[in-house]
């Protein structure tokens, strides 16, 4: 495939993948009670993420090992439970939230409660990875993904003062509820620094049989593709920030979101914002389910790979199986999807230095990277954001659970 | 050869290119007035638990009454050390495989389109 | 260093804890947010903007989340 083809395939991706439950939901709260002004969260975290990525894709094409076999050989088995577990549990957390995204838009357009939806979605997810391969969930997903557009076409036609938006690219300090404004800042990059986004790419990137000779365009899919879907995250919260905060509403249910389309776009803004919200966290759960399951194949080294049929990989099966069945059933008990994905974003960012530490440390490790280790920046801007983005959450999640 | 760094924890590939397991353990042969040998190397069992923490690992051996399924590869048989360890035996026929071919037969084969 | 202190500044203010005043202040944003929602809703679902079977359940959660407003209001203003 040309160069051209995969930059554009890797922004599709970028675009795509980048709104899911976590951003959608993130994205329209902070809309909603602060207008314009945590537009800067989105910024940084986009940039965080894409630094992350970046990482995660180069570590692959370089060393030829994926994340988490990269992580046990070098760490050994005991410090490499902390972050696997950590990742595991956070990226679950959001699987079940991302399940509940697919039952919530489900729920919107049939009027059938969500919690039905939980098991037939995930025997559907289950479906998608038993009988596909990695190249049908990337480029499937990524670009059923685009339909998330349709927040920037609404957007545009709520004519936002651009000035303005550019303006809050700057971090700025809230001008009422600070508690609350620093746990959405919080949340925000907990939902755009994912860790399953870096590493799911890391080993897709290592099942796609990466070289050095992708470094470059690594660099632009990360770069690209992660300032386009930041630039759709910041259309959702522009989108709620015009139809939303002027009315003085705030987001506490799901319900309220898609009016955020309707009121630019009419009733094929409902279309488009069910369609955005099913297809955003289905790609993302598929990604999830997949993910963890390289999480533990490879820590353990078992057969694995989404390109092989499922005996021929059979814990790594197991494992996508049991996850998608357990996320299904958080849902069918009924827990508001909504809570639940602020919550897991927020436990994100709580454990942002727990799950990127590792990776930072492999990329300065010439055994693995040779001569491509980590510049300054890369390093300077990773550590300083997991690290604030920790001590922020430890703050303010306490404040936010004592205080409602 | 630094043992931790470059055998240990490392992915095993067997003899047909196979994902065979990790490197959960390795055997040194101490000997008298002279530097320790390595003897080869162990994968599965509950070796890994011994790593993570001795009681567990004594409380699993107990239950199990034994090592569980243990593969140990002589060091004669590991054919090179790179990226992963390459190793002259077959994956299929060692008790390596007992778990990942418990789950297919048992689980995941038995599944349509599997 | 100066946007660190302004943050730590923040973080301090935010711990300074809830008082019952800002409860009710909540409580009165959360029952006009709503009272807004339904408003919004209703002005959509007249243009044709939202389809009957979603109105429908926006209109139940606005109402469930405004009654459990008004009555933490309720109990606020008994104290």
């Amino acid at each position: 495939m040309s160069k051209l083809l995969e930059i554009a395939l890797g922004l599709v991706t970028g675009i795509g993948g980048f709104l899911e439950a976590g951003s959608l939901a993130t994205s329209a709260q902070a809309g909603a009670e602060f207008g314009y002004q945590l537009i800067w969260a989105i910024a940084l975290g986009a940039i965080c993420i894409a630094f992350l990525v970046e990482m995660g894709g180069r570590l692959a094409a370089v060393s030829h090992h994926p994340l988490p076999d990269a992580m046990r050989e070098r760490f050994g088995i005991r410090f490499f439970l902390v972050p696997l577990l950590a990742v595991a549990l956070v990226s679950f957390l959001v699987l079940a939230s991302e399940i509940g995204g697919v039952c919530l838009a489900l729920q919107f357009t049939t009027g059938v409660a969500f919690r039905w939806w939980a098991l037939p979605v995930a025997a559907a997810l289950w479906l998608f990875l038993w009988k596909g391969t990695f190249g049908l969930v990337e480029q499937g997903a990524s670009l059923l993904g685009l339909v998330t557009l349709s927040f920037a076409a609404g957007a545009l036609k709520l004519h936002p003062a651009l000035h303005q938006v550019g303006a809050a690219l700057l971090p700025s300090l809230p001008t009422h509820d600070p508690a609350k404004y620093w746990f959405m800042a919080v949340s925000i990059l907990g939902a755009s620094v994912s860790p399953y986004l870096f590493y799911f790419y890391s080993a897709g990137a290592v099942e796609d049989e990466w070289d050095e000779g992708y470094l470059g365009i690594n660099r632009a899919v990360a770069g690209l593709g992660m300032t386009f879907g930041g630039a759709v995250a910041v259309a959702v919260l522009v989108c709620a920030a015009l139809v939303l905060h002027p009315r003085g509403i705030q987001v506490d249910r799901y319900e309220q979101v898609p009016l955020i389309l309707t009121e630019p776009l009419g009733l094929w803004g409902f279309r488009l914002f069910a369609a955005s919200l099913a297809v955003a966290c289905f790609g993302a759960a598929l990604e999830i389910a997949l993910l963890l399951a390289y999480l533990v194949a490879q820590g353990f080294g078992w057969r694995w790979g989404e390109n092989v049929r499922p005996r021929h990989a059979a814990r790594f099966a197991l494992v996508y199986s049991a996850a998608l069945l357990l996320g299904g059933l958080v849902i069918v008990t009924g827990l508001d999807p909504l809570k639940l994905t602020i919550f897991s974003m927020a436990l994100t960012a709580l454990s942002l230095p727990v799950t990127v530490m590792p990776l930072l440390v492999l990329m300065n490790d010439p055994d693995y990277l040779g001569d491509r280790t980590n510049g300054w920046l890369s390093n300077a801007a990773v550590l300083c954001v997991s690290v604030l983005a920790a001590v922020v959450a430890l703050v303010t999640i306490p404040l936010q659970i004592f205080g409602s | 050869m630094e043992l931790g760094r470059e055998v240990l924890d490392q992915q095993v590939i067997d003899a047909r290119g196979v994902a065979m397991g990790k490197v959960d353990g390795v055997v040194l042969e101490l000997r008298e007035g002279e530097p320790a040998r390595v003897a080869g190397l162990v994968i599965g069992g509950t070796t890994l638990l011994w790593r993570i923490h001795a009681g567990l690992a004594r409380w699993a051996e107990r239950r199990l009454g034994g090592e569980g399924h243990v593969t140990r590869i002589p060091w004669h048989r590991v054919l090179k050390i790179g990226v992963d360890v390459k190793v002259d035996v077959e994956a299929e026929a060692s008790p390596a495989s007992h778990w990942e071919r418990w789950v297919r037969d048992r689980i995941i084969g038995r599944i349509p389109g599997a | 260093m100066g946007v660190l202190r302004k943050v730590a500044v923040c973080l301090l203010f935010a711990a300074c804890g809830r008082s019952a005043t800002g409860t009710a202040e909540r409580t009165r944003a959360e029952l006009h947010s709503w009272e807004a929602t339904r408003a919004l809703l209703e002005q959509e679902a007249a243009r044709g903007a939202v389809p009957a079977v979603f109105a429908r359940q926006l209109r139940q959660a606005a109402e469930e989340e405004r009654r459990k407003a008004a009555a933490q209001r309720e109990r606020v203003s008994a104290r």
